[in-house]
């Protein structure tokens, strides 16, 4: 070893060719290199590597995409298929798919198990044929999307009985005004396992005139979700509001609090909006400000601060 | 080949995905063509095989297909179908482990070839010796890449011939970017001992 760099410098030679050091040891190791031959020479050598690997990249046979693309279309008709078909269907399907298959003896056991299948849609169907219910908004009852088997217990004679819980979609439509579509709207937009459909919804609710609860939605969304976009999409929705104290209130803790830049640049849009240039006057308000200043990280954001301060002629100091 | 997404395609992306999770064919169908090109091609440098390839390639997007209504954004597109993809290529990889069947042929429409043949042999022409050597190395790499454990060869895949970030890799095999760079070196480290004679 020419150095005692050299170890350290081999080991990171890999990282350095795929870009993945970080500067401080990248800086490092050309401080290094610059100085050591034999790390010079060491580092050819592992590029002489990499290009020998490049070359073992093989480019696709020729015609495989397409002929993967081809079968997948033709899964895809299937797979489309199945849920409209019901039970019966979808056992159909499969049993359709076991007529191609090579092996012979697998075919009664297909009929056996289809058999068996049909008796246990029979038992499920009467819960399928039930109406929708009276509901105006109600468009569409789906199949069941997941099935889960929640018990199992013998019920004697080596039959068993299972329970199932299954989950539906069913699709409805309306207007936001509606009460009952507005309920479901803003039951999605605190949805916590989906994200997507949270900040849809918000544009949404957003989008339309807003009421008690809309407001309300769009607050708790502002201060909670723990999705950046989500909150971002609040804050629009809050645009129109940010005149009123609660609205107020609820933007000074996201300003003073809110992990995000960008949320807390909007925040503090919408607190100076109405008084661009008397700045803002509640003296709570001068307070979140005055405080802001010793605890923002991003210059930008302090400086859009200090300047509200300043024009209200209010100390920009933290004691 | 690297996926990098500019703000906007992410956007379009979201739309796509949200058409998609709505019943859109056409929109489920884009998805598919966005990434079913990089997605062969992983699957098969890593099972180097064009039928495990075009499986792993039929079983990914018709689990992305029956499983897309579960997509909460949690992460991005790209990481979530990739992880589907690794998962199964890490399964077939394993089965091969076991069954001691990592194989340097590869079966293609045309018959068993041996995918060394089809490599480039620019420095080769002309010199039989050198010709000879280069056909070790090539012989040597197969060995080396086919001995590198099956987490190993993913992160190497990834990183080197799909030009993914480490802490992508990471976030795809569902670790952290560090373990993600220690399989790397691990990777880079066996090709060099074994093939520095050569080079």
């Amino acid at each position: 070893m020419s150095s005692p760099n050299c170890e350290w410098a081999r080991n990171y030679l890999p990282l350095f060719l795929y870009q993945e050091l970080s500067a401080e040891e990248e800086d490092t190791l050309q401080s290094h290199l610059a100085v050591c031959s034999d790390c010079r020479a060491a580092l050819e050598v592992e590029r002489q590597l990499h290009q020998t690997l490049d070359q073992e990249d093989p480019a696709l046979p020729a015609g495989l995409l397409n002929a993967c693309r081809s079968r997948f279309t033709e899964q895809m008709v299937i797979e489309r298929a199945l849920p409209k078909a019901g039970v019966l269907g979808r056992a159909r399907a499969w049993f359709d798919g076991l007529q191609f298959a090579q092996s012979g003896w697998l075919r009664p056991a297909a009929a056996m198990a289809l058999i068996a299948i049909g008796f246990f849609a029979g038992r499920m169907l009467p819960h399928q044929d039930r109406p929708a219910g009276l509901d105006p908004v109600v468009a569409a009852v789906a199949e069941p999307v997941s099935t889960r088997v929640r018990q199992v217990e013998p019920a004697g004679s080596g039959v068993f009985q299972i329970v199932l819980d299954e989950t539906r979609e069913r699709v409805v439509s309306g207007s936001p005004d509606e009460d009952r579509i507005r309920q479901l709207l803003i039951s999605a937009a605190s949805d916590p396992s989906d994200a997507g459909l949270r900040g849809e919804t918000i544009g949404i609710l957003s989008s339309v005139p807003p009421c008690d609860e809309t407001r309300q939605a769009l607050l708790t969304a502002v201060e909670h979700d723990s999705n950046d976009g989500v909150r971002l999409r609040a804050l629009e929705g809050l645009k129109g509001m940010a005149q009123q104290s609660d609205v107020r209130r609820v933007l000074a803790r996201v300003l003073l609090k809110d992990p995000n830049a960008g949320v807390r640049t909007q925040a503090i849009d919408l607190l100076t909006q109405s008084a661009p240039n008397a700045g803002i006057r509640e003296n709570d308000m001068i307070g979140v400000f005055q405080d802001l200043m010793g605890r923002e990280p991003n210059t930008y954001i302090r400086m859009r601060a200090e300047r509200q301060l300043q024009k209200v002629k209010a100390s920009t100091e933290v004691y | 080949m690297a996926i990098a997404q500019s703000a906007g395609t992410r956007a379009d992306e979201f739309a796509l995905i949200r058409a998609a999770q709505r019943g859109d064919q056409l929109a489920f169908e884009q998805l598919v063509r966005t990434y079913d090109q990089s997605v062969l091609k992983l699957a098969m440098n890593l099972l180097r095989s064009p039928d495990d390839a075009g499986d792993v390639y039929q079983e990914a997007f018709l689990r992305v297909f029956r499983n897309l209504h579960s997509f909460r954004f949690d992460c991005s597109f790209h990481t979530w179908l990739y992880r589907i993809v690794t998962n199964l290529c890490l399964d077939h990889l394993r089965k091969r482990k076991v069954r001691k069947e990592e194989a340097s042929v590869v079966q293609t429409a045309d018959g068993t070839m041996d995918r060394l043949d089809s490599l480039t042999e620019e420095r080769a022409d002309g010199d039989p010796q050198r010709k000879l050597l280069v056909g070790e190395l090539k012989d040597k790499i197969q060995k080396v890449l086919a001995e590198l454990t099956p987490r190993e060869r993913m992160v190497f895949e990834m990183r080197h011939y799909q030009g993914m970030r480490l802490r992508a890799i990471g976030e795809v095999l569902g670790t952290t970017e560090e373990a993600a760079k220690n399989c790397l070196f691990r990777a880079t480290q066996k090709m060099r001992s074994a093939l520095g004679a050569f080079l």
